[in-house]
């Protein structure tokens, strides 16, 4: 069988077991595992099999991904994220959808504790949703402003999908977090401009603004602030200056966080052993799906089919915009359809070799890519960040709601894929000041 | 205890090791880090986070596979006719037990090699692998023997898969 044939084989194959339930990483490492049969024999399937899942698990620079997760455990279960939300509606209170904005700068704050965009959604959701309906603000903007303000984690380092992007591409994750900083920020003014422009438009989604708070007030309210600004500062910093790696920083930024709820009593002991559970709970998910993908993509690579592809695609252009474009409409497509970890772990395999053939920047592609993700993440009809606000309103919003509200948000994440599409300085300027060009 | 009891115990314990290699996992690397800010780093925790690492993500393993949390797309299959279902998760489980009874096998294979030339880590400490390889093996059986549970259930109709967990990512 030539390497086409038995490439849109597997793609088929593939579709068929994701279709009928198959867990996603076991899909894919059985299409990997019969593909590299087909090519190479048993015996090349076998060693694979036999060392590639024990050598992925062995790697220091993935303890990251436990590292992280418990840090946004902890940082859940201690608290933290109300902490963030208390300190910004005390300056926010005398301004116009002040929940609104509060909700926005407070969300992503906390996407540099959480690695989480569901996380993100599922606690501010249960924190701010119930005071913003409570207050009068719009049902479907309120839902739809927590959802969309969650993707923000995946932008923001630490992020688990900049974990799984540089696993899956061999890429630096300490160049590709410090690469998230500014698209993350410059995503979280861009959603606190368009809300305004939202309210300006329409006043009635929000009430009237409350009184201003005295100064003296506002600023006592930023002492649970400092610990999560201080810990992104100290963490990314460290990676930045190459002081530690960041598997370290993620070592050290959940022992801080742990010390730190400790102290405060926010932390009970139960609380830090569910944490520790589901921390190994979801690292044992992901790299199952990892494992997986890695299979196909050794098969994928093995069979030659990845070559016939570059080939393909470089017949018709070889220009970086035609590749661009592919990316674009298939993860904009499978967004609709597929969760964001499935999708990363499916298309990389393809998508990433036709990048490197067309001399894109690893780097910025890394960052279109978790920009499409966020995008995914809240795209009807199946966008996880749209379920997790949903589930997580326990039945003051329903899924229309959600969707409804969601529409000017989405037009401003596009927006922004298309600013960080047409300059890749927003995404380069800060690793290439860290490690050079 | 029944057999469904001690599978539900063996499980339990085997997370509950995942969660303190975690704990583990995050001492040692931040005692590690700050000492080696001043120039004193911990010899060993490299090596020893590595081998932790393996216990976190398979000892884990079974109690996902017992969840049923691991990511399926339930687009298609949750909509499928009530005739097809019981088939397409029959077809789901036993794919599923294929998959992890063949690396569990491999594992052995891999943990026997490591155990007869008693592998040790090749960085400055030399901390011992076959202990490890042999715990992959036996997590990868864990999971086998709860994939069966899980085919067996789905035979008699009472365990369905469930959609995707929402809580990765």
């Amino acid at each position: 069988m030539d390497p086409s044939t038995l490439c849109a084989v597997a793609v088929v194959a593939l579709l068929f077991l994701l279709a009928v339930g198959v867990p996603v990483g076991v899909a894919m490492g059985c299409v990997g595992l019969v593909g590299m049969v087909a090519v190479g024999g048993a015996p090349l399937a076998l060693t694979q099999l036999q060392t590639l899942p024990f050598n992925l698990a062995a790697e220091y620079a993935f303890a990251v991904v436990p590292l992280f997760i418990l840090m946004g455990s902890l940082a859940m279960e201690g608290g933290l994220a109300r902490d963030l939300y208390d300190a910004a509606e005390k300056w926010l209170r005398h301004v116009k959808g002040g929940l609104y904005h509060t909700t926005i700068i407070a969300s992503t704050a906390f996407g540099a504790a959480s690695g989480s965009t569901v996380v993100n959604a599922t606690v501010f959701t249960r924190l701010a949703l119930p005071e913003m309906l409570r207050h009068g603000y719009s049902k479907q903007l309120s839902s739809a402003c927590i959802c969309c303000v969650g993707t923000l984690a995946a932008m923001i380092p630490p992020s688990v999908v900049m974990v799984i992007y540089s696993m899956i591409t061999e890429q630096s994750l300490g160049r590709l977090m410090i690469a998230g900083i500014v698209p993350g920020l410059l995503s979280g003014v861009l959603y606190l401009v368009a809300t305004t422009a939202i309210l300006k438009r329409r006043p009635d989604l929000a009430p009237e603004p409350g009184e201003k708070l005295p100064l003296r007030e506002r600023v006592a309210g930023l002492s649970g602030v400092w610990i999560v600004v201080g810990l992104f500062v100290a963490l990314m910093g460290g990676i930045y200056f190459g002081i530690f790696s960041p598997s370290s920083a993620g070592a050290i930024g959940s022992a801080v966080t742990l010390i730190v709820v400790v102290v405060r009593r926010r932390l009970s002991r139960a609380g830090f052993i569910e944490a520790l559970r589901s921390t190994a709970s979801i690292t044992a998910v992901l790299f199952t799906v990892i494992i997986g993908g890695l299979l196909l993509s050794r098969m994928l690579v093995s069979t030659g089919a990845i070559n016939e592809l570059v080939s393909a695609v470089q017949q018709v252009s070889s220009s970086p915009w035609l590749v661009l474009a592919i990316t674009v409409a298939l993860l904009g497509l499978m967004g609709c359809l597929v969760d964001s970890t499935s999708m990363l772990i499916v298309t990389l395999p393809f998508l990433f070799p036709l990048a490197q053939a067309a001399g894109i920047d690893p780097i910025w592609y890394g960052i279109l890519v978790i920009q499409l993700v966020e995008l995914s993440a809240i795209t009807p009809p199946i966008g996880l960040n749209l379920f997790a606000t949903v589930s997580a309103a326990e039945g003051r919003i329903q899924f229309e709601d959600v969707c409804k509200g969601i529409i000017p948000y989405l037009m401003v994440s596009v927006f922004i894929l298309g600013l960080l599409i047409v300059f890749p300085g927003l995404s380069l300027w800060l690793p290439n000041q860290m490690y050079g060009k | 205890m029944n057999a469904a009891g001690m599978l539900t115990w063996l499980t339990r314990a085997a997370l509950a090791t995942a969660a303190l290699a975690v704990a583990v996992m995050m001492a040692i690397g931040a005692i590690d880090a700050t000492l080696l800010f001043f120039g004193h780093p911990v010899h060993g925790a490299l090596e020893l986070a590595e081998l932790l690492m393996v216990i976190v993500v398979f000892l884990a393993m079974p109690d996902a596979e017992a969840g049923n949390k691991h990511i399926r797309i339930d687009l298609v299959s949750s909509r499928l006719p009530t005739i097809l279902r019981v088939p397409a998760a029959v077809f789901a489980s036993l794919l599923t037990l294929l998959f992890f009874a063949a690396m569990a096998w491999q594992s052995w294979l891999l943990f026997l090699e490591s155990w007869q030339i008693r592998e040790y880590t090749s960085g400055l400490a030399k901390l011992p692998v076959y202990p490890a390889k042999g715990l992959f093996a036996l997590s990868l059986t864990a999971v086998s023997i709860v994939a069966v549970a899980n085919l067996l259930s789905t035979l008699s109709g009472r365990h369905r898969p469930l959609a995707a967990p929402k809580h990765e990512l």
